[in-house]
């Protein structure tokens, strides 16, 4: 029933971002560059991938599949930072502690727990990294978007934050509101996603199944697993790199540190 | 307090910024209550950062001791609670007025307090401000109001001491007239657990103010009197 593609049908799908780019031109967007860039990128790491899975599914090999599993998560986590405007102390660990144990602990509840280990267990490559590389993608953007809110909600709120601390207030009566500010700004993406999913588009994963010829009914009960775990790696990985941040930002004396955010911004004169 | 036991004392407080540069050098002072203290320097000089320090707002090198107890993570907060800096640019939080007064109470240091209605109508009155001045939104006051805002929170919760930073630079020369003799009033009514510390560029103001000068010229003490 699936319906193979051939390198024609692909370059035919190429075609289209020079439609992009012929707006671009048109536009002065000065974005040709860019889409080109994005274009080629796309193609070379999607066949990239292609051959390594193509590769790993053949050997089903779980040191090969977990080797592949910690490259991800680090490319995960170093991508979240790198997306983040305000630097905050000690972000890149934050980031790796935060997506590893919230993204693997979620893969594994969803493999071991809810499809069982029977399910899979001649074909772990199949599971492991497909289902990683959701979590993965969605933990990112919420770790990212939380870390970014929570380092300017911090700088924007320092007048606030030290007038709550030199009034006796504890680190966490200072920092609360940016660390609130800053998970549910993490959260916003997943959110919505799951308030239109199957109202506005059908997500990838359903889509890919009733490409495969899945039924509708079984394609909609894995898409309805995703959503939720891709939410519980999002608010795991977003609460978790927001407040292992919080941490480096106030001490033990109830002191905030915000010349550990930004030392640029900051000259406090007398 | 034990008799003979200094209100606040520093000792050694220095403090270096992240290149490594000194911004404060062995400072020592000791603060009994019923002080009047200033400190008095070139902008740049360090008094900020030294009031700043006395707050334990920031990490410093030194010890410090309240009432003969050394001051440290057990017992940060309730020290702040009781040695309130006083920011110039004084900070506000979204609300109105009375909100920003009624802030230290949802403080857990401050669960137990109630907030003195009357004492804050009329110290609002002797600043001329009316009862419609509680429901100003408080970004829309004036940098002298905050002051004055700033001023009625922290005598609110009944410090120890007042470390005032620029607090009235913003006022109009009547209204740091009343703001003086409001902090003057406080000291006056507790003079054995009160003090105040203050830092002003105003040669007058640090006369009235102040019974007690420290010169401060690149973090370092350089002079003091009496």
């Amino acid at each position: 029933m699936f319906q193979t593609l051939s390198y024609f049908d692909v370059m035919i799908a190429a075609s289209l971002i020079l439609i992009n780019g012929a707006i671009s031109v048109a536009l002065k967007l000065g974005l040709e560059k860019k889409l080109a860039w994005a274009a080629l990128r796309t193609i070379v790491q999607l066949t990239l991938i292609g051959f390594v899975l193509e590769w790993i599914f053949a050997v089903q090999s779980w040191p090969v599949i977990l080797a592949i599993g910690v490259v991800m998560t680090s490319v995960a986590a170093f991508s979240a930072v790198g997306r983040v405007d305000n630097q905050l102390p000690l972000m890149k660990i934050n980031s790796v502690i935060s997506v590893f144990s919230s993204a693997w602990l979620v893969t594994a509840i969803t493999l071991f727990a809810i499809i069982g280990y029977d399910g899979w267990k001649d074909y772990p490559a199949q599971y492991v990294i497909p289902f990683l590389g959701l979590v993965l993608g969605n933990t990112l953007n919420g770790i990212s978007l939380g870390m970014d809110k929570l380092g300017d909600q911090l700088k924007r709120r320092r007048g606030e934050i030290e007038l709550i601390l030199s009034l006796g207030g504890t680190r966490w009566e200072a920092g609360r509101s940016s660390v609130r500010n800053a998970v549910r700004t993490g959260m916003i993406p997943i959110l919505n996603s799951m308030l239109v999913v199957g109202l506005v588009s059908l997500p990838g994963v359903m889509t890919g199944q009733l490409l495969a010829g899945a039924s509708p009914v079984e394609a909609v009960k894995y898409q309805i697993v995703i959503m939720f775990i891709i939410a519980a790696g999002t608010a795991m990985g977003t609460i978790s790199v927001v407040l292992l941040s919080y941490q480096r930002v106030f001490n033990k004396m109830h002191q905030f540190l915000f010349d550990e955010i930004n030392s640029k911004s900051n000259n406090r004169t007398s | 307090m034990a008799i003979n036991v200094p209100l606040l004392e520093v000792r050694q407080l220095s403090r270096t910024s992240r290149d490594g540069s000194t911004l404060l050098e062995e400072i020592n002072l000791k603060i009994e209550a019923g002080e009047r203290w200033v400190i008095a320097g070139a902008s740049g000089s360090g008094k900020t950062l030294l009031l700043r320090s006395l707050a334990m707002l920031d990490p410093a090198e030194g010890e410090l001791e309240w009432s003969g107890e050394p001051v440290g993570a057990h017992n940060i907060t309730e020290y702040r609670s009781c040695v309130i800096y006083l920011a110039q640019s004084a900070a506000i939080i979204d609300g109105d007025v009375r909100e920003n007064l009624r802030l230290p109470l949802s403080l857990t240091m401050h669960r137990d307090l109630k907030c003195p209605e009357k004492e804050v109508t009329d110290w609002c009155h002797r600043f001329g401000k009316e009862s419609d001045f509680l429901n100003r939104d408080a970004h829309d006051v004036s940098g002298g109001e905050k002051q004055i805002v700033a001023l009625i929170r922290a005598l609110m919760i009944r410090p120890q001491i007042l470390l005032l930073d620029e607090a009235t630079s913003a006022l109009d020369p009547n209204s740091v007239k009343v703001y003086e003799q409001i902090v003057e009033e406080w000291l006056q009514e507790d003079l054995n657990h009160r003090a105040t510390i203050w830092v002003s560029h105003s040669e007058d103001q640090r006369g009235r103010v102040s019974d007690h000068e420290v010169n401060l010229s690149a973090g370092k003490i350089v002079g003091s009197a009496p």
